[in-house]
Protein backbone atom coordinates (compact mmCIF):
# COMPACT_ATOMS: atom_id res chain seq x y z
CA UNK A 1 0.00 0.00 0.00
CA UNK A 2 1.26 3.43 -0.85
CA UNK A 3 1.46 6.20 1.68
CA UNK A 4 -1.51 7.91 0.04
CA UNK A 5 -4.66 8.40 2.10
CA UNK A 6 -7.33 5.70 1.81
CA UNK A 7 -10.03 8.32 1.39
CA UNK A 8 -9.81 11.93 0.28
CA UNK A 9 -12.92 14.08 0.34
CA UNK A 10 -12.11 17.26 -1.52
CA UNK A 11 -14.41 20.26 -1.20
CA UNK A 12 -17.72 18.47 -1.72
CA UNK A 13 -21.06 20.26 -1.93
CA UNK A 14 -24.16 18.13 -1.40
CA UNK A 15 -27.84 19.04 -1.66
CA UNK A 16 -31.13 17.40 -0.73
CA UNK A 17 -33.28 18.87 -3.43
CA UNK A 18 -32.95 22.60 -2.87
CA UNK A 19 -31.51 22.24 0.61
CA UNK A 20 -27.77 23.01 0.59
CA UNK A 21 -26.35 20.66 3.21
CA UNK A 22 -22.61 20.13 2.70
CA UNK A 23 -21.03 23.45 1.82
CA UNK A 24 -17.50 22.51 0.89
CA UNK A 25 -16.29 19.65 3.10
CA UNK A 26 -12.75 18.30 2.85
CA UNK A 27 -11.15 15.56 4.92
CA UNK A 28 -8.81 12.60 4.73
CA UNK A 29 -8.64 9.12 6.20
CA UNK A 30 -5.17 7.56 6.27
CA UNK A 31 -4.71 3.78 6.03
CA UNK A 32 -4.91 2.04 9.38
CA UNK A 33 -6.32 5.06 11.19
CA UNK A 34 -9.64 6.18 12.60
CA UNK A 35 -10.88 9.62 11.60
CA UNK A 36 -13.87 10.88 13.56
CA UNK A 37 -16.31 13.58 12.51
CA UNK A 38 -18.11 15.25 15.38
CA UNK A 39 -20.94 17.71 15.42
CA UNK A 40 -24.42 18.40 16.64
CA UNK A 41 -27.54 16.89 15.15
CA UNK A 42 -28.33 18.15 11.69
CA UNK A 43 -24.96 19.68 10.77
CA UNK A 44 -24.51 17.26 7.86
CA UNK A 45 -22.61 14.31 9.33
CA UNK A 46 -24.92 11.66 7.92
CA UNK A 47 -25.01 13.53 4.61
CA UNK A 48 -21.22 13.27 4.53
CA UNK A 49 -21.43 9.46 4.82
CA UNK A 50 -24.24 9.37 2.25
CA UNK A 51 -22.11 11.43 -0.12
CA UNK A 52 -19.10 9.14 0.18
CA UNK A 53 -21.16 5.98 -0.58
CA UNK A 54 -23.08 7.91 -3.30
CA UNK A 55 -26.53 7.48 -1.74
CA UNK A 56 -26.69 11.24 -2.13
CA UNK A 57 -23.87 12.10 -4.53
CA UNK A 58 -22.26 15.52 -4.18
CA UNK A 59 -23.04 18.07 -6.90
CA UNK A 60 -19.54 19.50 -6.78
CA UNK A 61 -16.18 18.41 -5.44
CA UNK A 62 -14.23 15.19 -5.62
CA UNK A 63 -14.00 11.93 -3.69
CA UNK A 64 -10.93 9.75 -4.11
CA UNK A 65 -10.74 6.23 -2.73
CA UNK A 66 -7.35 4.48 -2.85
CA UNK A 67 -6.19 6.80 -5.65
CA UNK A 68 -9.31 6.26 -7.77
CA UNK A 69 -11.71 9.10 -8.40
CA UNK A 70 -15.06 7.60 -7.36
CA UNK A 71 -17.08 10.82 -7.44
CA UNK A 72 -19.39 9.69 -10.26
CA UNK A 73 -19.53 6.00 -9.33
CA UNK A 74 -22.75 4.29 -8.25
CA UNK A 75 -23.12 3.03 -4.69
CA UNK A 76 -22.73 -0.65 -5.43
CA UNK A 77 -19.52 -0.12 -7.39
CA UNK A 78 -18.06 1.96 -4.58
CA UNK A 79 -18.94 -0.73 -2.05
CA UNK A 80 -17.45 -3.40 -4.31
CA UNK A 81 -14.26 -1.38 -4.57
CA UNK A 82 -13.74 -1.96 -0.84
CA UNK A 83 -15.96 0.22 1.32
CA UNK A 84 -18.07 -1.12 4.16
CA UNK A 85 -21.00 0.76 5.69
CA UNK A 86 -22.52 0.69 9.16
CA UNK A 87 -25.36 3.12 8.55
CA UNK A 88 -27.23 5.30 10.95
CA UNK A 89 -30.19 3.41 12.37
CA UNK A 90 -28.51 0.05 11.55
CA UNK A 91 -30.77 -0.68 8.57
CA UNK A 92 -30.52 -4.43 8.88
CA UNK A 93 -32.90 -6.43 6.70
CA UNK A 94 -35.77 -7.46 8.95
CA UNK A 95 -37.33 -9.89 6.47
CA UNK A 96 -34.14 -11.93 6.40
CA UNK A 97 -32.68 -14.26 8.95
CA UNK A 98 -29.48 -13.20 10.68
CA UNK A 99 -27.59 -15.68 8.52
CA UNK A 100 -29.09 -14.30 5.30
CA UNK A 101 -28.16 -10.76 6.34
CA UNK A 102 -24.55 -11.90 6.50
CA UNK A 103 -24.65 -14.15 3.42
CA UNK A 104 -25.82 -11.48 1.01
CA UNK A 105 -23.18 -9.06 2.33
CA UNK A 106 -20.28 -11.50 2.18
CA UNK A 107 -17.58 -10.71 -0.31
CA UNK A 108 -14.15 -12.32 -0.48
CA UNK A 109 -11.18 -10.24 0.60
CA UNK A 110 -8.76 -9.03 -2.03
CA UNK A 111 -5.08 -9.89 -2.09
CA UNK A 112 -5.27 -13.58 -1.29
CA UNK A 113 -5.94 -13.45 2.45
CA UNK A 114 -9.16 -14.95 3.65
CA UNK A 115 -10.45 -11.87 5.44
CA UNK A 116 -13.62 -11.98 7.50
CA UNK A 117 -15.84 -15.00 7.03
CA UNK A 118 -19.27 -15.53 8.50
CA UNK A 119 -17.68 -17.89 10.97
CA UNK A 120 -14.98 -15.48 12.08
CA UNK A 121 -17.40 -12.58 12.65
CA UNK A 122 -19.54 -14.93 14.72
CA UNK A 123 -16.53 -15.55 16.94
CA UNK A 124 -16.49 -11.80 17.43
CA UNK A 125 -20.21 -11.65 18.22
CA UNK A 126 -21.12 -14.97 19.87
CA UNK A 127 -24.59 -13.66 20.63
CA UNK A 128 -25.37 -13.60 16.91
CA UNK A 129 -24.36 -17.23 16.53
CA UNK A 130 -27.22 -18.27 18.77
CA UNK A 131 -29.61 -16.20 16.65
CA UNK A 132 -28.50 -17.22 13.18
CA UNK A 133 -31.83 -18.73 12.16
CA UNK A 134 -33.95 -16.03 13.76
CA UNK A 135 -35.48 -13.24 11.76
CA UNK A 136 -33.24 -10.19 12.11
CA UNK A 137 -36.30 -8.15 13.03
CA UNK A 138 -36.53 -10.01 16.34
CA UNK A 139 -33.06 -8.92 17.54
CA UNK A 140 -32.61 -6.42 20.35
CA UNK A 141 -31.16 -3.00 19.54
CA UNK A 142 -27.67 -4.00 20.68
CA UNK A 143 -27.81 -7.23 18.69
CA UNK A 144 -28.97 -5.33 15.61
CA UNK A 145 -25.95 -3.05 15.94
CA UNK A 146 -23.68 -6.08 16.19
CA UNK A 147 -25.30 -7.47 13.07
CA UNK A 148 -24.84 -4.16 11.25
CA UNK A 149 -21.13 -4.19 12.13
CA UNK A 150 -20.78 -7.89 11.29
CA UNK A 151 -22.52 -7.32 7.95
CA UNK A 152 -20.06 -4.56 7.09
CA UNK A 153 -17.08 -6.70 8.12
CA UNK A 154 -17.94 -9.75 5.97
CA UNK A 155 -17.85 -7.44 2.95
CA UNK A 156 -14.10 -7.21 3.59
CA UNK A 157 -13.66 -3.60 2.66
CA UNK A 158 -10.53 -1.65 3.51
CA UNK A 159 -12.46 1.43 4.59
CA UNK A 160 -15.31 1.27 7.06
CA UNK A 161 -17.89 4.06 7.21
CA UNK A 162 -19.62 4.12 10.60
CA UNK A 163 -22.52 6.46 11.22
CA UNK A 164 -23.29 6.85 14.92
CA UNK A 165 -22.59 3.24 15.84
CA UNK A 166 -22.97 3.95 19.58
CA UNK A 167 -26.53 5.26 19.24
CA UNK A 168 -28.80 3.53 21.73
CA UNK A 169 -26.14 1.16 23.07
CA UNK A 170 -25.45 0.49 26.73
CA UNK A 171 -22.12 1.80 28.11
CA UNK A 172 -20.84 -1.75 28.32
CA UNK A 173 -21.56 -2.45 24.64
CA UNK A 174 -20.10 0.95 23.67
CA UNK A 175 -16.84 -0.03 25.37
CA UNK A 176 -16.79 -3.37 23.50
CA UNK A 177 -17.36 -1.51 20.27
CA UNK A 178 -14.50 0.88 21.04
CA UNK A 179 -12.13 -2.01 21.60
CA UNK A 180 -13.34 -3.67 18.43
CA UNK A 181 -12.76 -0.69 16.17
CA UNK A 182 -9.31 -0.13 17.68
CA UNK A 183 -8.55 -3.75 16.86
CA UNK A 184 -9.82 -3.35 13.31
CA UNK A 185 -7.64 -0.28 12.92
CA UNK A 186 -4.62 -2.14 14.25
CA UNK A 187 -5.37 -4.78 11.63
CA UNK A 188 -4.91 -2.11 8.95
CA UNK A 189 -8.50 -0.99 8.37
CA UNK A 190 -9.21 2.69 7.76
CA UNK A 191 -12.34 3.94 9.53
CA UNK A 192 -14.41 7.07 9.02
CA UNK A 193 -16.49 7.45 12.16
CA UNK A 194 -19.33 9.92 12.48
CA UNK A 195 -20.41 10.50 16.07
CA UNK A 196 -22.32 12.68 18.49
CA UNK A 197 -20.74 10.85 21.39
CA UNK A 198 -17.68 13.07 21.95
CA UNK A 199 -15.94 10.90 24.49
CA UNK A 200 -16.28 7.84 22.32
CA UNK A 201 -14.77 9.68 19.35
CA UNK A 202 -11.93 11.25 21.34
CA UNK A 203 -11.04 7.94 22.93
CA UNK A 204 -11.13 5.93 19.70
CA UNK A 205 -9.98 8.23 16.94
CA UNK A 206 -6.53 9.12 15.67
CA UNK A 207 -7.73 12.35 14.14
CA UNK A 208 -10.90 14.37 14.64
CA UNK A 209 -12.93 16.83 12.60
CA UNK A 210 -15.71 19.02 13.94
CA UNK A 211 -18.56 19.98 11.63
CA UNK A 212 -21.03 22.81 11.86
CA UNK A 213 -23.65 23.91 9.32
CA UNK A 214 -22.19 21.82 6.53
CA UNK A 215 -18.57 22.90 7.00
CA UNK A 216 -15.53 21.59 8.83
CA UNK A 217 -14.80 24.11 11.57
CA UNK A 218 -12.00 22.31 13.42
CA UNK A 219 -9.57 19.52 12.76
CA UNK A 220 -6.75 18.14 14.85
CA UNK A 221 -5.60 15.43 17.17
CA UNK A 222 -8.11 14.14 19.73
CA UNK A 223 -5.94 15.65 22.47
CA UNK A 224 -6.14 19.07 20.77
CA UNK A 225 -9.92 18.88 20.75
CA UNK A 226 -10.03 17.65 24.34
CA UNK A 227 -8.02 20.71 25.37
CA UNK A 228 -9.96 23.19 23.24
CA UNK A 229 -12.90 24.29 25.36
CA UNK A 230 -13.85 27.01 22.87
CA UNK A 231 -14.56 24.56 20.07
CA UNK A 232 -16.26 22.12 22.40
CA UNK A 233 -18.55 24.77 23.81
CA UNK A 234 -19.37 26.52 20.54
CA UNK A 235 -19.88 23.52 18.28
CA UNK A 236 -20.49 20.50 20.49
CA UNK A 237 -22.38 22.04 23.37
CA UNK A 238 -20.22 20.81 26.23
CA UNK B 1 -72.24 -32.00 -4.57
CA UNK B 2 -70.95 -32.08 -8.13
CA UNK B 3 -71.92 -28.38 -8.40
CA UNK B 4 -69.47 -27.57 -5.60
CA UNK B 5 -66.68 -29.74 -6.98
CA UNK B 6 -66.93 -28.40 -10.52
CA UNK B 7 -67.14 -24.77 -9.46
CA UNK B 8 -64.36 -25.09 -6.91
CA UNK B 9 -62.11 -26.59 -9.58
CA UNK B 10 -63.16 -23.86 -12.01
CA UNK B 11 -62.34 -21.24 -9.39
CA UNK B 12 -58.98 -22.86 -8.71
CA UNK B 13 -58.01 -22.95 -12.37
CA UNK B 14 -58.88 -19.27 -12.70
CA UNK B 15 -56.94 -18.63 -9.50
CA UNK B 16 -53.81 -20.19 -11.03
CA UNK B 17 -53.99 -17.91 -14.07
CA UNK B 18 -54.39 -14.97 -11.72
CA UNK B 19 -51.48 -16.14 -9.63
CA UNK B 20 -49.16 -16.20 -12.65
CA UNK B 21 -50.01 -12.54 -13.18
CA UNK B 22 -50.12 -11.45 -9.57
CA UNK B 23 -46.78 -13.05 -8.65
CA UNK B 24 -44.87 -10.85 -11.07
CA UNK B 25 -46.93 -7.80 -10.26
CA UNK B 26 -46.32 -8.10 -6.54
CA UNK B 27 -42.58 -8.80 -6.94
CA UNK B 28 -42.15 -5.81 -9.23
CA UNK B 29 -44.12 -3.55 -6.95
CA UNK B 30 -42.49 -4.83 -3.79
CA UNK B 31 -38.99 -4.30 -5.10
CA UNK B 32 -39.26 -1.35 -7.49
CA UNK B 33 -42.53 0.32 -6.40
CA UNK B 34 -43.75 0.27 -9.98
CA UNK B 35 -47.50 0.02 -10.56
CA UNK B 36 -47.08 -1.89 -13.79
CA UNK B 37 -50.22 -1.49 -15.90
CA UNK B 38 -48.36 -3.00 -18.87
CA UNK B 39 -48.43 -6.31 -17.00
CA UNK B 40 -51.77 -6.94 -18.70
CA UNK B 41 -50.15 -6.25 -22.07
CA UNK B 42 -47.53 -8.90 -21.39
CA UNK B 43 -50.34 -11.36 -20.67
CA UNK B 44 -52.15 -10.42 -23.89
CA UNK B 45 -49.04 -10.52 -26.06
CA UNK B 46 -48.00 -13.82 -24.48
CA UNK B 47 -51.32 -15.32 -25.53
CA UNK B 48 -51.29 -13.84 -29.03
CA UNK B 49 -47.68 -14.78 -29.73
CA UNK B 50 -48.44 -18.30 -28.51
CA UNK B 51 -51.42 -18.52 -30.91
CA UNK B 52 -49.22 -17.56 -33.85
CA UNK B 53 -46.23 -19.62 -32.78
CA UNK B 54 -48.33 -22.75 -32.11
CA UNK B 55 -50.02 -22.36 -35.48
CA UNK B 56 -46.66 -22.09 -37.23
CA UNK B 57 -44.83 -24.79 -35.31
CA UNK B 58 -47.79 -27.08 -34.80
CA UNK B 59 -46.57 -27.74 -31.26
CA UNK B 60 -47.96 -26.27 -28.05
CA UNK B 61 -44.75 -26.56 -26.03
CA UNK B 62 -42.62 -24.93 -28.73
CA UNK B 63 -45.14 -22.11 -29.11
CA UNK B 64 -45.36 -21.61 -25.36
CA UNK B 65 -41.58 -21.40 -24.97
CA UNK B 66 -41.29 -18.91 -27.85
CA UNK B 67 -44.03 -16.74 -26.34
CA UNK B 68 -42.56 -16.75 -22.85
CA UNK B 69 -39.05 -15.96 -24.08
CA UNK B 70 -40.37 -13.17 -26.31
CA UNK B 71 -42.19 -11.59 -23.36
CA UNK B 72 -39.13 -11.92 -21.12
CA UNK B 73 -37.09 -10.06 -23.73
CA UNK B 74 -39.79 -7.42 -24.12
CA UNK B 75 -39.92 -6.96 -20.34
CA UNK B 76 -36.15 -6.59 -20.20
CA UNK B 77 -36.24 -3.90 -22.89
CA UNK B 78 -39.10 -2.02 -21.23
CA UNK B 79 -37.29 -2.01 -17.90
CA UNK B 80 -33.82 -1.19 -19.23
CA UNK B 81 -34.70 1.38 -21.86
CA UNK B 82 -37.67 3.08 -20.21
CA UNK B 83 -38.36 2.39 -16.54
CA UNK B 84 -34.74 2.40 -15.33
CA UNK B 85 -34.48 5.99 -16.58
CA UNK B 86 -37.26 6.95 -14.16
CA UNK B 87 -35.71 5.32 -11.10
CA UNK B 88 -37.71 6.13 -7.94
CA UNK B 89 -40.15 8.37 -9.83
CA UNK B 90 -43.25 6.39 -9.08
CA UNK B 91 -45.92 8.48 -10.78
CA UNK B 92 -44.08 8.89 -14.10
CA UNK B 93 -43.37 5.15 -14.07
CA UNK B 94 -47.03 4.28 -13.54
CA UNK B 95 -48.08 6.67 -16.32
CA UNK B 96 -45.45 5.24 -18.63
CA UNK B 97 -46.77 1.70 -18.13
CA UNK B 98 -50.33 2.93 -18.67
CA UNK B 99 -49.20 4.46 -21.96
CA UNK B 100 -47.55 1.17 -22.91
CA UNK B 101 -50.82 -0.64 -22.17
CA UNK B 102 -52.63 1.52 -24.74
CA UNK B 103 -49.86 1.35 -27.35
CA UNK B 104 -49.50 -2.42 -27.10
CA UNK B 105 -53.29 -2.83 -27.19
CA UNK B 106 -53.37 -0.96 -30.52
CA UNK B 107 -50.45 -2.92 -31.93
CA UNK B 108 -52.12 -6.18 -30.89
CA UNK B 109 -55.43 -5.11 -32.44
CA UNK B 110 -53.66 -4.16 -35.65
CA UNK B 111 -51.74 -7.46 -35.74
CA UNK B 112 -54.26 -10.03 -34.50
CA UNK B 113 -57.56 -8.31 -35.19
CA UNK B 114 -60.60 -7.78 -33.02
CA UNK B 115 -62.13 -11.27 -32.89
CA UNK B 116 -61.56 -13.32 -29.76
CA UNK B 117 -59.10 -16.14 -30.34
CA UNK B 118 -58.34 -19.15 -28.20
CA UNK B 119 -54.83 -20.45 -27.68
CA UNK B 120 -54.99 -24.06 -28.98
CA UNK B 121 -54.99 -26.58 -26.16
CA UNK B 122 -52.03 -28.95 -25.97
CA UNK B 123 -53.06 -32.26 -27.53
CA UNK B 124 -51.90 -34.18 -24.49
CA UNK B 125 -54.41 -32.46 -22.20
CA UNK B 126 -57.49 -32.47 -24.39
CA UNK B 127 -60.54 -34.29 -23.20
CA UNK B 128 -61.88 -34.93 -19.74
CA UNK B 129 -61.30 -37.24 -16.81
CA UNK B 130 -63.38 -38.48 -13.90
CA UNK B 131 -62.35 -36.87 -10.64
CA UNK B 132 -64.22 -36.78 -7.30
CA UNK B 133 -67.18 -38.31 -9.11
CA UNK B 134 -67.46 -35.64 -11.80
CA UNK B 135 -66.26 -35.53 -15.38
CA UNK B 136 -63.84 -32.60 -15.60
CA UNK B 137 -61.68 -31.09 -18.37
CA UNK B 138 -58.15 -32.41 -18.16
CA UNK B 139 -56.65 -29.09 -19.27
CA UNK B 140 -58.04 -27.24 -16.26
CA UNK B 141 -56.52 -29.83 -13.94
CA UNK B 142 -53.21 -29.42 -15.73
CA UNK B 143 -53.49 -25.68 -15.21
CA UNK B 144 -54.04 -26.11 -11.47
CA UNK B 145 -51.01 -28.40 -11.29
CA UNK B 146 -48.85 -25.90 -13.18
CA UNK B 147 -49.94 -23.03 -10.99
CA UNK B 148 -49.05 -24.97 -7.86
CA UNK B 149 -45.68 -25.95 -9.33
CA UNK B 150 -44.85 -22.36 -10.29
CA UNK B 151 -45.90 -21.13 -6.85
CA UNK B 152 -43.65 -23.71 -5.20
CA UNK B 153 -40.67 -22.88 -7.43
CA UNK B 154 -41.09 -19.16 -6.84
CA UNK B 155 -41.29 -19.71 -3.11
CA UNK B 156 -38.12 -21.82 -3.21
CA UNK B 157 -36.36 -19.16 -5.25
CA UNK B 158 -37.28 -16.36 -2.88
CA UNK B 159 -36.81 -18.17 0.42
CA UNK B 160 -33.99 -20.59 -0.32
CA UNK B 161 -31.57 -18.90 -2.71
CA UNK B 162 -29.13 -16.07 -2.23
CA UNK B 163 -30.67 -14.03 -5.03
CA UNK B 164 -34.05 -14.54 -3.39
CA UNK B 165 -32.62 -13.17 -0.15
CA UNK B 166 -31.26 -10.18 -2.07
CA UNK B 167 -34.73 -9.55 -3.51
CA UNK B 168 -36.34 -9.72 -0.07
CA UNK B 169 -33.64 -7.45 1.35
CA UNK B 170 -34.31 -5.05 -1.52
CA UNK B 171 -37.97 -4.92 -0.51
CA UNK B 172 -36.84 -3.97 3.02
CA UNK B 173 -34.26 -1.35 2.10
CA UNK B 174 -33.09 -1.19 -1.48
CA UNK B 175 -30.56 1.59 -0.96
CA UNK B 176 -28.81 -0.36 1.78
CA UNK B 177 -28.51 -3.39 -0.50
CA UNK B 178 -26.66 -1.18 -2.99
CA UNK B 179 -24.46 -0.07 -0.13
CA UNK B 180 -23.38 -3.69 0.33
CA UNK B 181 -21.99 -3.79 -3.19
CA UNK B 182 -24.86 -5.66 -4.83
CA UNK B 183 -25.70 -4.72 -8.40
CA UNK B 184 -29.32 -3.75 -7.82
CA UNK B 185 -29.93 -2.35 -11.31
CA UNK B 186 -29.22 -5.84 -12.62
CA UNK B 187 -31.49 -7.43 -9.99
CA UNK B 188 -34.24 -4.98 -10.99
CA UNK B 189 -33.96 -5.99 -14.64
CA UNK B 190 -33.92 -9.68 -13.76
CA UNK B 191 -36.99 -9.48 -11.55
CA UNK B 192 -38.85 -7.37 -14.08
CA UNK B 193 -38.03 -9.89 -16.81
CA UNK B 194 -39.11 -12.77 -14.56
CA UNK B 195 -42.39 -11.04 -13.70
CA UNK B 196 -43.05 -10.27 -17.37
CA UNK B 197 -42.31 -13.86 -18.38
CA UNK B 198 -44.78 -15.11 -15.76
CA UNK B 199 -47.44 -12.76 -17.13
CA UNK B 200 -46.68 -14.05 -20.62
CA UNK B 201 -46.99 -17.61 -19.31
CA UNK B 202 -50.31 -16.60 -17.79
CA UNK B 203 -51.47 -15.56 -21.26
CA UNK B 204 -50.23 -18.80 -22.82
CA UNK B 205 -51.81 -21.10 -20.24
CA UNK B 206 -54.92 -19.00 -19.63
CA UNK B 207 -55.45 -18.49 -23.36
CA UNK B 208 -57.18 -21.83 -24.03
CA UNK B 209 -59.79 -20.97 -21.36
CA UNK B 210 -60.21 -17.21 -21.43
CA UNK B 211 -59.15 -16.42 -24.97
CA UNK B 212 -57.36 -13.33 -26.23
CA UNK B 213 -59.33 -10.31 -27.37
CA UNK B 214 -59.02 -6.51 -27.28
CA UNK B 215 -59.53 -5.47 -23.67
CA UNK B 216 -58.40 -8.77 -22.14
CA UNK B 217 -55.20 -7.00 -21.07
CA UNK B 218 -57.06 -4.47 -18.94
CA UNK B 219 -59.50 -7.05 -17.61
CA UNK B 220 -56.81 -9.35 -16.22
CA UNK B 221 -54.56 -6.62 -14.90
CA UNK B 222 -57.50 -5.24 -12.96
CA UNK B 223 -58.18 -8.65 -11.41
CA UNK B 224 -54.46 -9.12 -10.74
CA UNK B 225 -54.32 -5.79 -8.93
CA UNK B 226 -57.29 -6.87 -6.82
CA UNK B 227 -55.38 -10.07 -6.02
CA UNK B 228 -52.18 -8.31 -4.90
CA UNK B 229 -54.12 -5.69 -2.98
CA UNK B 230 -56.09 -8.34 -1.10
CA UNK B 231 -53.03 -10.55 -0.58
CA UNK B 232 -50.68 -7.72 0.37
CA UNK B 233 -48.27 -5.95 -1.98
CA UNK B 234 -44.80 -7.45 -2.08
CA UNK B 235 -45.74 -10.86 -0.75
CA UNK B 236 -45.69 -14.02 -2.89
CA UNK B 237 -47.66 -15.96 -0.31
CA UNK B 238 -50.12 -13.07 -0.26
CA UNK B 239 -50.40 -13.23 -4.04
CA UNK B 240 -51.13 -16.95 -3.80
CA UNK B 241 -53.75 -16.55 -1.09
CA UNK B 242 -55.28 -13.56 -2.88
CA UNK B 243 -55.45 -15.53 -6.14
CA UNK B 244 -57.32 -18.37 -4.46
CA UNK B 245 -59.78 -15.95 -2.86
CA UNK B 246 -60.40 -13.86 -5.96
CA UNK B 247 -60.53 -16.92 -8.25
CA UNK B 248 -63.10 -18.67 -6.11
CA UNK B 249 -65.13 -15.56 -5.30
CA UNK B 250 -65.20 -14.54 -8.95
CA UNK B 251 -66.26 -17.96 -10.09
CA UNK B 252 -69.02 -18.49 -7.52
CA UNK B 253 -70.07 -14.86 -7.89
CA UNK B 254 -70.51 -15.37 -11.62
CA UNK B 255 -72.55 -18.50 -11.01
CA UNK B 256 -74.86 -17.03 -8.38
CA UNK B 257 -75.03 -13.35 -9.28
CA UNK B 258 -73.91 -13.16 -12.91
CA UNK B 259 -75.14 -9.59 -13.28
CA UNK B 260 -72.99 -8.43 -10.32
CA UNK B 261 -69.63 -9.81 -11.39
CA UNK B 262 -67.50 -6.74 -10.57
CA UNK B 263 -69.41 -6.15 -7.37
CA UNK B 264 -68.63 -9.62 -6.02
CA UNK B 265 -64.92 -9.03 -6.62
CA UNK B 266 -64.58 -5.54 -5.26
CA UNK B 267 -66.72 -5.90 -2.15
CA UNK B 268 -64.42 -8.55 -0.63
CA UNK B 269 -61.46 -6.33 -1.53
CA UNK B 270 -62.95 -3.35 0.24
CA UNK B 271 -63.75 -5.49 3.28
CA UNK B 272 -60.19 -6.85 3.45
CA UNK B 273 -58.69 -3.38 3.09
CA UNK B 274 -61.00 -1.92 5.71
CA UNK B 275 -59.97 -4.61 8.19
CA UNK B 276 -56.32 -4.85 7.18
CA UNK B 277 -55.04 -1.96 5.05
CA UNK B 278 -51.80 -3.76 4.14
CA UNK B 279 -53.69 -6.75 2.71
CA UNK B 280 -53.86 -10.22 4.23
CA UNK B 281 -50.13 -10.95 4.24
CA UNK B 282 -48.77 -7.54 3.35
CA UNK B 283 -45.42 -6.14 4.37
CA UNK B 284 -45.79 -3.34 6.85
Amino acid sequence: MSANPTLVVDDIHTYYGESYVLQGVSLKVEPGTIAAVLGRNGVGKTTLIRSVIAFTPPRRGKIVFENQDITRWTSYRIAQAGMGLVPQGRRIFISLSVRENLEIARRAATGGNEGWTIDSVLDLFPRLRERMRNSAGTLSGGEQQMLAVARALVGNGRLLLMDEPTEGLSPHVVEELRQLIRRLRDGGMAILLVEQNINFAIESADYVYVMDKGKIVFDGLPSDLAANNDVKETYLGV
Amino acid sequence: MSFWIVNTLNGLSLAMILFLLAAGLTLIFGLMHIINMAHGSFYLLGGYIAITAIRMSGNFVVGAIIAVIAIAILGTLVQRLLLAKLYKQEMPQALLTLGLLFIIADIAFFTWGGDPQLVPQPALFQGAVRIFGVVYPLYRLFLIGWGLAVAFLLWMFLERTKIGAVVRAGMDDEEMVRGLGINMPLVFTGIFALGSALAGLGGVLGGPLLGMFPGADFEVVLLAFVVVTVGGLGSIRGAFLGSLLVGLVDNFGNVWFPQLSLFTIFVPMVVVLALKPTGLLGRT
